[in-house]
């Protein structure tokens, strides 16, 4: 199985503060994994240094194998923000222009969308049943199909990897529960590999196999093969009081 | 009204005004998306100090214009990362200097008030030849550059981050896109006036977002409505021998403000309609 993701003995820090230390984490094919942890913890971060938006005080990140800051294969790695939800929403661009967007590294500077990217446009559209809205403004779209959009615009290019922070706030029940089953979908048959940042513990201890739990600058990883039942490794990262609420969505 | 066009005067006034509806708006919708709305105000008061830099050194005023808010469209950016959660601060600080560098310039140079109230309010009949050649010169450059960088600038305004992951050069977009809103801002000041640049960028674009149904129509509507407020402005400030920024930047008030009610209007009737179905 390929390692999309390596990271090795990571340190991170906002100005005198750290908050990661020494984190180790691989990430491999078709992997499924859910990153939780209380406010601040550094999940958000993490995402941000495996993606280059922020550099690392020390350590080593590996994307397909290939460090960090000598990748250029960005078309293989899709993104889904945290703040995709808090965009103007008055901007004046339709559904398709907006997952258009992501092709434009690979249609190049000075080239024009022709229409073969529209097609891939189209598809990435279909696959999250939202092709009919392709001429609505981004904006009059409800907060799920709005997110369902930014899934598009991320698969347009066909990722092996898709990243999503908090991808469900805002969202009402229903379309967050089909929000996780297109995740599922993704993962199932398209076989990209899924790391999300998410608060809902209780959902994704449902549906997710491995969980990368974070607080105090560390990292614990929980999965099929962890000894400590999910509960116990919660309540290390939030605090003896925590427990888990189970709930269908 | 077409014997006015006789007068060398209203040609240039005329050239120059179609031009700048032109480049107000192209370059004023990635301004205003990316909520840095008062940078024209800020570059505006800088190449205030430029013009009046240029009247004291006897160098033609917006070449002198062009080179301070050049510098100062280069400060904002590099202040802008410094204060990355404040970037209207950057904003605010290049504006306090620009002013205060012309407030300085001019209270040395007390005859030149003449000369720059032209720049302050705009006027079409100081419009020279050589002002001419540069909003035709730079207004290629602009146009050129937002034809090449389209789908680029596009995508840094709507999600700057998104677009650095996907591979898009951001920092050099931003940087060749914050000179081009310096250019913009000279070559414009000449017919607007400095003090009313940046509403110049700003008012097409507003009433545009009221009704655009997609970024490539937000960008040609703003250019109809600027087109539409410069030619009259132009016409009406030589009637009423008023000053042209001011008369051009009313008509594109009112603009917005009938487009609103329209909009409303059109909403309204529509509203009623789908309650007479049901």
């Amino acid at each position: 199985m390929e390692t999309i993701i390596s990271i090795k003995n990571l340190f991170f820090g906002y100005r005198d503060k750290m908050i990661l230390e020494d984190i180790n984490l691989d990430i491999y094919e078709g992997d499924y994994i859910g990153i939780v942890g209380p406010n601040g913890s550094g999940k958000s971060t993490l995402i941000k240094l495996m993606l280059n938006i922020l550099k690392p005080v020390e350590g080593e990140i590996k994307l397909f194998g290939q460090d960090i800051n000598r990748f250029n294969e960005w078309d293989k790695i899709g993104y889904v923000a945290q703040k995709s939800n808090l965009f103007n929403k008055r901007f004046p661009a339709t559904v398709e222009e907006v997952v258009a967007m992501n092709l434009y590294p690979k249609v190049g500077l000075f080239r024009a969308i022709k229409r073969s990217h529209l097609e891939l446009v189209h598809n990435a559209l279909k696959i999250v049943n939202m092709e009919k809205y392709k001429d609505r403004l981004i904006g009059d779209l409800s907060g799920g199909q709005q997110q369902r959009v930014f899934i598009a615009r991320a698969l347009v290019n066909f990722p092996k990897v898709i990243f999503l922070d908090e991808p469900t706030v805002g969202i009402d029940i229903k379309s967050q529960e089909e929000f996780y089953k297109l995740l599922d979908k993704l993962n199932k048959e398209m076989k990209i590999t899924i790391v999300m940042v998410t608060h809902d513990i209780g959902v994704i201890s449902d549906r997710i196999k491995k969980i990368v739990c974070m607080g105090n600058g560390k990292l614990i990883i929980h999965d099929e093969n962890s000894k400590m039942p999910f509960e116990k490794t919660i309540q290390k990262i939030y605090g003896d009081s925590a427990k888990i609420l189970f709930h269908e969505h | 009204m077409f014997d006015l066009l006789q007068y060398g005067f209203m040609q240039r006034a005329l050239i120059a005004g179609i031009i700048i509806g032109i480049l107000c708006p192209l370059i004023g919708i990635f301004v205003v998306l990316r909520r840095m709305s008062l940078i024209g105000d800020s570059l505006a008061h800088v190449a205030l100090s430029g013009v009046a830099a240029g009247l004291l050194a006897g160098v033609y005023p917006l070449s002198t214009a062009l080179l301070f808010s050049v510098s100062a469209a280069l400060a904002i950016e590099k202040l802008r990362k410094s204060y990355e959660d404040f970037a209207e601060l950057a904003i605010a600080i290049i504006l306090s200097l620009g002013i205060s560098i012309a407030v300085v310039l001019i209270s040395f140079a007390k005859s030149l008030n003449v000369d720059l109230m032209s720049y302050l309010f705009g006027s079409i009949i100081t419009v020279s030849k050589t002002d001419v050649y540069m909003v035709i010169g730079l207004g290629l450059v602009i146009v050129i550059f937002v034809k090449l960088f389209y789908k680029e600038l596009l995508f840094i305004t709507f999600d700057e981050e998104a677009a650095k992951i996907a591979g898009i050069p951001i920092k050099t977009i931003n940087f060749l896109f914050i000179v081009l809103v310096a250019m913009t801002i000279t070559v414009s000041m000449r017919i607007v006036g400095i003090l009313l640049v940046s509403s110049m960028m700003v008012m097409p674009v507003a009433t545009s977002l009221q009704i655009a149904r997609s970024f490539k129509q937000a960008i040609f509507l703003s250019v109809i409505f600027a087109e539409i407020s410069v030619v009259l402005g132009i016409f009406i400030s030589y009637y009423l021998e008023i000053a042209s920024g001011g008369t051009i930047v009313l008509f594109s008030v009112l603009m917005l403000i009938l487009t609103i009610v329209l909009k409303n209007l059109i909403l309204k009737i529509k509203l009623k309609k789908n309650l007479n179905r049901t």
